[in-house]
């Protein structure tokens, strides 16, 4: 988000901006001075490195760069839905050329991560003045735990949520209440059929609020339309429960 | 002689030229028979400084006719990181240059080169506030500082009883909040209730450099629209930092 729409006709933003084979200054003073304005998207030649949580790097190669005005950072090949390299919302781009080398640095700073692209060539420059729409989503998980949230009867009588997307080291917890006899529950809803793999999710996140809380009566239940023969026996196995909910329609 | 001014305080003055350093590499000055003006735009568009001194915020001061006078304010960083406690600051510019010189108990002088930055004239943003909150500075500067530790954004909000500052992350989160009594509270006028999150990066650079300057800072903002952040300057003057909101 820029100051530029507060201006008035100052500075009009286009609708978009379009350059091929820019000269390396050219896209560093518009990277730095649209950053915040416009969706950007690079094609161009570069060699990638990423440092923070982990270490990456991607070989010398054509790709697509493309940077939001919140920061986001993505870069993307040939293959797969997900970016190879990417930085998330609250990152500062920073453009330089450096003995006729563009370098593009995400940076940022918590937790520290910096992810650095050096080209010598731009093949094509666009600046797209992008929006942010309503977005609606039915049916997904997020839909079920605000649905038992509102209605915790739907899991059992007394039950009272108390945390929603709880962070922890070994991931995130859909929710988690407390039952009428004061015992801890954590709950895993799936939208669809859930498999071995889920009831060995909600065993790992039980096995972690018992051992962080220090009790040990901690309910574990999994939540979803169905699940499978070997899930089942997971649950059984562990001393979980299953409860059976449908994603809400609207 | 296009124009000559002494500001009394050099270290002020100092303060006043590196807050702006922090966001801005180069600006005009537009002196005129009235006082000093300065409006820019940081390069990445998310952030305006707008400075006004009226020439009765000078010890002295003359002005035959407006003059724009283009700066490097690294370079003026640079000189006046010479400023000792009780010196002034005098600045004049004549024959197609700059020169300031910092009077102490030795004169020192140094000539800068006037840059021709393109004549862009900035337009005051056009933002209705709904939120406006007169606070110490210092609290202020504290309670971002402390923000820093935890994020990237920082929160504000407020309501018809309170202001609050938070941020967030996976780190834990705070919130601090300055009510009606509290001490640091100085004015409080909320039209209707405001929450808009900003850049920590911007934020932080505009108030530890501008929490030297005023004791105290108004802050004006309105739900997801720029924040205003009003620095009084001692006889008339004032800094202002506009800053573009971060959209959740």
């Amino acid at each position: 988000m820029s100051l530029l729409e507060y201006l008035g006709g100052a500075e009009r933003i286009k609708k978009y901006e379009v350059y091929t084979e820019p000269e390396l200054e050219f896209v560093a003073k518009f990277l730095n001075t649209y950053r915040s304005t416009y969706v950007i998207v690079l094609f161009l030649a570069c060699e990638v490195n990423y440092e923070g949580r982990a270490r990456a790097s991607l070989s010398y190669g054509d790709r697509l760069l493309i940077t939001k005005p919140d920061g986001t950072l993505l870069i993307h090949e040939n293959r797969k839905r997900e970016p190879t390299i990417w930085n998330p919302p609250g990152s500062t781009l920073y453009a330089t050329v450096d003995n006729n080398i563009l370098v593009i640095k995400s940076i940022r700073r918590n937790p520290p991560e910096t992810v650095v692209v050096e080209s010598p060539c731009v093949y094509l420059l666009l600046g797209a003045r992008c929006v942010a729409g309503e977005f609606k989503l039915w049916g997904s998980e997020k839909d079920m735990v605000e649905y038992v949230f509102r209605n915790p009867s739907l899991i059992e009588e007394g039950f009272r949520p108390l945390h929603r997307e709880l962070k922890t080291l070994v991931g995130e917890i859909d929710l988690v209440g407390v039952d009428a006899r004061g015992n801890l529950v954590v709950l895993e809803f799936k939208r669809s059929t859930a498999g071995p793999e889920a009831a060995h999710q909600l065993q790992r996140y039980v096995e972690y609020i018992k051992h962080e809380r220090g009790v040990e009566n901690v309910r574990g239940i999994l939540v979803a339309p169905s699940i499978t023969p070997s899930a089942y026996r997971l649950l059984t196995k562990y001393g979980l429960e299953y409860r059976k909910l449908e994603p809400p329609r609207h | 002689m296009s124009f000559r001014f002494v500001f009394s305080d050099a270290r002020e003055w100092r303060y006043i030229i590196e807050s702006i350093a922090a966001l801005i590499e180069e600006a005009t000055f537009v002196v005129t028979p009235e006082g000093v003006k300065l409006r820019a735009l940081d390069p990445s568009r998310v952030a305006m400084v707008d400075l006004e001194l009226p020439s009765t915020a000078f010890e002295e001061y003359s002005c035959e006719a407006e003059t724009r006078v283009g700066v490097n304010f690294d370079d003026m960083k640079k000189i006046l990181k010479r400023c000792k406690k009780d010196d002034k600051v005098e600045y004049e510019v004549a024959g197609g240059k700059l020169k300031i010189k910092i009077i102490g108990k030795a004169t020192r002088s140094f000539v800068l080169p006037l840059i021709d930055i393109g004549a862009e004239t900035l337009p005051t943003p056009r933002v209705a506030f709904t939120a406006r909150v007169k606070l110490l500075s210092d609290a202020v500067e504290e309670a971002i500082r402390d923000a820093e530790v935890i994020a990237d954004t920082v929160k504000l909000e407020a309501s018809e009883e309170m202001f609050a500052i938070k941020a967030m992350s996976d780190k834990g989160d705070l919130e601090v909040q300055f009510g009606r009594e509290s001490g640091s509270l100085i004015e409080y006028e909320v039209t209707e209730p405001a929450v808009a999150s900003y850049s920590l990066e911007y934020m932080g650079d505009i108030v530890k450099k501008s929490a030297k300057i005023a004791d105290l800072v108004t802050i004006e903002f309105a739900t997801n629209k720029p924040v205003a952040l009003t620095f009084e300057i001692p006889l008339g003057g004032r800094l202002v930092y506009y800053l573009a909101p971060r959209m959740e």
